[in-house]
């Protein structure tokens, strides 16, 4: 059958099977240390998610339509996002041309073998994904007969909407020249990114309504595309009403175009050259001139300012490490400046009782800039990090501290500025910055226990592909964290003493120095110049 | 000087450098060779501190590489075969980060930077990104931050690989130079040619193990030509028998 469709049966298993083993096997995150498999990380993390979506969706079980449209939103949304983070650049801009591209492997099979392992990665994640919420259905009426219909549904929506992104891309990729293209991507994937993560913040608020949710699903409701694939499951298990049989239809004329659209839009990229366009000549930009810099690298000499440079470069240059940044930065400012319907009179004075959404906002915030550190390990350009190792370094962990100083002076001071702004806002200036200065340590403990992680050099590993999921696991735990540190500040401001706030403070910061000390020391005892 | 005796790296089953030997006397050029998979790159990568040994002791300058990494490191310079780089930094970006890891001082690193840049035929790239450099010019970029920090042992893995012929004769003619000037250089090659001409002494390493070593005009009185040598110790000797067998696996022989 493949040779009817023009792909070389024998290059295509070998490009498929490569490309799997590639990803099952992952790469060492540093030696002495087992290799992570991305694609068990993400039947993990997508098991996880899942089960989430199937908890959120239990307010709507009296209506097992509503049910099966919240849960197949849930999981086409998150399958078109993982298409568009992780897997589209794979099939539109493959970046191993330099290995492939003078062997004499036709268009429709290198096209073909892609998109098998795109779309492989599409089942593993559709199926971890929509597990929970398929044994969720049997408690809603569905009955055993439930998951067997559910779960072929689901396939189908997560394929219509990963083809849809991926249909989305091949027509920008038409217009755009691939640099320009990639950088779109860039600011589409991090816009999306922070629409989830802030999707995150008002979770109990957006789950409120599934309560009161008739037994009938409501009509605007029908209007999702997710709907559709909901009366294709209802038509499945044989509810034949008008309804049904219309958003059935729908479902499945919805999957008949986004999926040979996506299909035809991709295979016309494969006829031209495979091969990668070479870099335009570019100047390097001045990165290094401003006050800010010179005031971050104040101190730092030797190892700890070099990796400093290389840190605030990276930050002003590299595409991949300011895409998995900068929209993550406008989240702790956009939390607390977007009014929460019905709960306005919360967001006053974070010392007058009753300001919780302040609170949760500020912690949370600092909870995600604590992350970023991590974020420093990842560099396309990974293999460059052996002159890291070859250098005379005596304390490894002076390059993780003049990275994290460029991070710290470089984007999360401005943060900081602007969420003392935001709240001055709401309240008096002087309790804005109080109330930031108080919160800080929280943050500064957040990092230090981030920190106690560390296994690698500043920019020494490639980040995977399907590590998405597992990025966002850690945000929503780092979410919690806030969360709960946010309840104790709050009772401690409106029922304790301004002093006991300060107490509890200066607390956190010898914790927070504490705990980094003992991180930097693993980080150095763990540290093996092999590679 | 390089002092190795019986240095061994084992990975799982594959003992990929086994029980070698030898001393490197300051200003000497040597040049280490070996067919693919001997374990060229894994000894220099022992020497430089980036592997750690699994038997046998080294010692650089007399400092012993497994318990003084950084001493060593300090003092020698290193171009790997991969010139790996940071391809988002411009090449004097990357220099000044080079020097930083070797606590250059500011004033001295600029200077030494731009100068090494303007003999290695870089200097108007040098603001340049590095994504943008040819794979010559990276190489030079490699060459000129091992030598920013002055070392005295330089160990060089395949330096001319893919150079232009000037920037080859110039690199020749640094070694000599530097060796003149009582600098060590270890010199990994596979292009014998290069090696007779600039070395004084060649190791030969096959299978992990020493199977040749002596000065070049010693070892290669052996036979016609430091290659035929080097084919004879390596066990390559009948190469027409092998091109024929080539030949016929390709007719369909080898079926």
């Amino acid at each position: 059958m493949l040779e009817r469709l023009g792909i070389d049966r024998v290059q295509y298993r070998a490009l498929v099977r490569a490309a799997l083993t590639m990803d099952f096997r992952g790469q060492p995150m540093a030696r002495g240390w087992r290799a992570r498999s991305p694609a068990r990380s993400l039947v993990v993390a997508s098991l996880v998610q899942g089960a989430c979506s199937a908890l959120l969706a239990v307010g709507a079980l009296r209506s097992r339509l509503a049910l099966e449209t919240l849960c197949l939103a849930y999981s086409t949304t998150l399958c078109a996002v993982a298409m568009l983070a992780d897997y589209a650049a794979q099939v539109l801009l493959p970046d191993d041309a330099d290995i492939l591209g003078h062997r004499p492997i036709a268009p429709r099979t290198l096209f073909a073998a892609r998109v098998s392992n795109v779309f492989f990665f599409m089942t593993v994640l559709g199926v971890s994904l929509n597990f929970p919420p398929a044994f969720l259905g049997i408690a809603a009426g569905g009955g055993l007969r439930f998951p067997l219909t559910y779960l072929p549904v689901a396939f189908l929506a997560d394929y219509a909407a990963a083809g849809a992104v991926l249909a989305l891309q091949a027509l920008l990729l038409r217009w755009l020249d691939r640099e320009r293209f990639k950088d779109v991507l860039a600011w589409v994937q991090g816009s999306v990114a922070l629409v989830i993560f802030i999707t995150y913040r008002f979770v109990p608020v957006l789950t409120q309504p599934l309560a009161g949710l008739p037994a009938d699903a409501p009509a605007w409701m029908l209007a999702l595309p997710p709907a559709w694939f909901a009366g294709l499951t209802e038509v499945g298990l044989g509810r034949t009403g008008p309804v049904t049989l219309a958003l059935a239809a729908l479902a499945l004329a919805a999957s008949a175009i986004a999926l040979p659209l996506a299909l035809r839009r991709i295979a016309a990229q494969y006829g031209s050259e495979p091969v990668r366009a070479q870099a335009r000549a570019r100047p390097a930009e001045r990165a290094a001139s401003s006050t800010l810099f010179r005031l971050g690298a104040l101190g730092l000499s030797g190892p700890a300012r070099a990796a400093f440079d290389l840190a605030w470069k990276n930050l002003a240059r590299e595409r991949s490490l300011k895409m998995s940044i900068f929209p993550l930065l406008t989240m702790p400012v956009a939390m607390l400046i977007v009014p929460i319907r019905g709960e306005r009179a919360h967001l006053g004075d974070p010392f007058e009782p009753g300001t919780e959404p302040i609170y949760f906002a500020t912690y949370m915030g600092l909870a995600l800039l604590a992350l970023f550190p991590s974020y420093l390990r990842h560099s396309p350009q990974a293999e460059a990090a052996w002159l890291l190792r070859v250098a005379p370094v005596a304390r490894p962990q002076e390059l993780w501290r003049g990275a994290r100083r460029a991070l710290l002076t470089r984007l999360c001071l401005p943060v900081l500025f602007a969420m003392a702004a935001v709240l001055a806002f709401w309240a008096p200036p002087w309790h804005a910055v109080e109330h930031l200065l108080l919160a800080l340590p929280a943050g500064l403990l957040f990092a230090s226990l981030a920190n106690l992680g560390l296994r690698d050099l500043p920019f020494s590993v490639t980040r995977q592909r399907g590590t998405g999921a597992r990025t966002m696991l850690t945000i929503f735990g780092m979410y919690l964290l806030g969360f709960g540190a946010g309840s104790v500040h709050a009772h401690l401001a409106w029922h304790g003493t301004r002093g006991a706030l300060w107490a509890w403070a200066g607390g956190l910061t010898l914790l927070a120095a504490l705990f980094f000390q003992i991180g930097d020391r693993r980080f150095a005892r763990r540290f093996d110049p092999d590679l | 000087m390089i002092e190795v005796h019986e240095l061994c790296k084992r990975y799982d089953d594959l003992l990929a450098v086994d029980r070698v030997s030898f001393r490197v006397e300051p200003g000497q050029v040597v040049g280490y060779l070996g067919p693919n998979g001997a374990g060229k790159s894994t000894t220099v990568k022992m020497l430089v501190g980036m592997l750690k040994p699994t038997g046998g002791t080294a010692r650089v300058l007399g400092l012993d590489v497994a318990t003084q990494p950084l001493e060593v490191k300090r003092r020698i310079g290193y171009v790997p075969e991969s010139a790996a780089l940071y391809e988002t930094l411009s090449g004097r970006e990357y220099l000044e980060l080079s020097g930083r890891l070797y606590h250059l001082e500011e004033g001295t690193l600029a200077g030494r930077a731009a100068e090494l840049a303007a003999s290695i035929g870089l200097q108007e790239a040098l603001d340049a990104r590095v994504a943008t450099y040819s794979k010559g010019m990276r190489r030079k970029l490699v060459l000129a931050a091992a030598l920013l920090h002055d070392p005295e042992v330089l160990f060089l893995d395949e330096p001319l690989d893919g150079l232009d012929v000037a920037a080859q004769a110039l690199i020749k003619t640094l070694v000599k130079r530097l060796a003149a000037a009582g600098k060590t250089i270890f010199y990994c090659s596979h292009i014998l040619e290069v090696v007779e001409r600039i070395c004084d002494r060649v190791i030969i390493l096959d299978k992990g193990r020493v199977v040749a070593d002596g000065p070049v005009d010693k070892v290669r009185a052996q036979a016609s030509s430091l290659e035929e040598v080097f084919r004879q110790i390596t066990g390559a000797a009948d190469v027409e028998a092998q091109a024929a067998r080539l030949e016929e696996a390709l007719r369909g022989g080898g079926r």
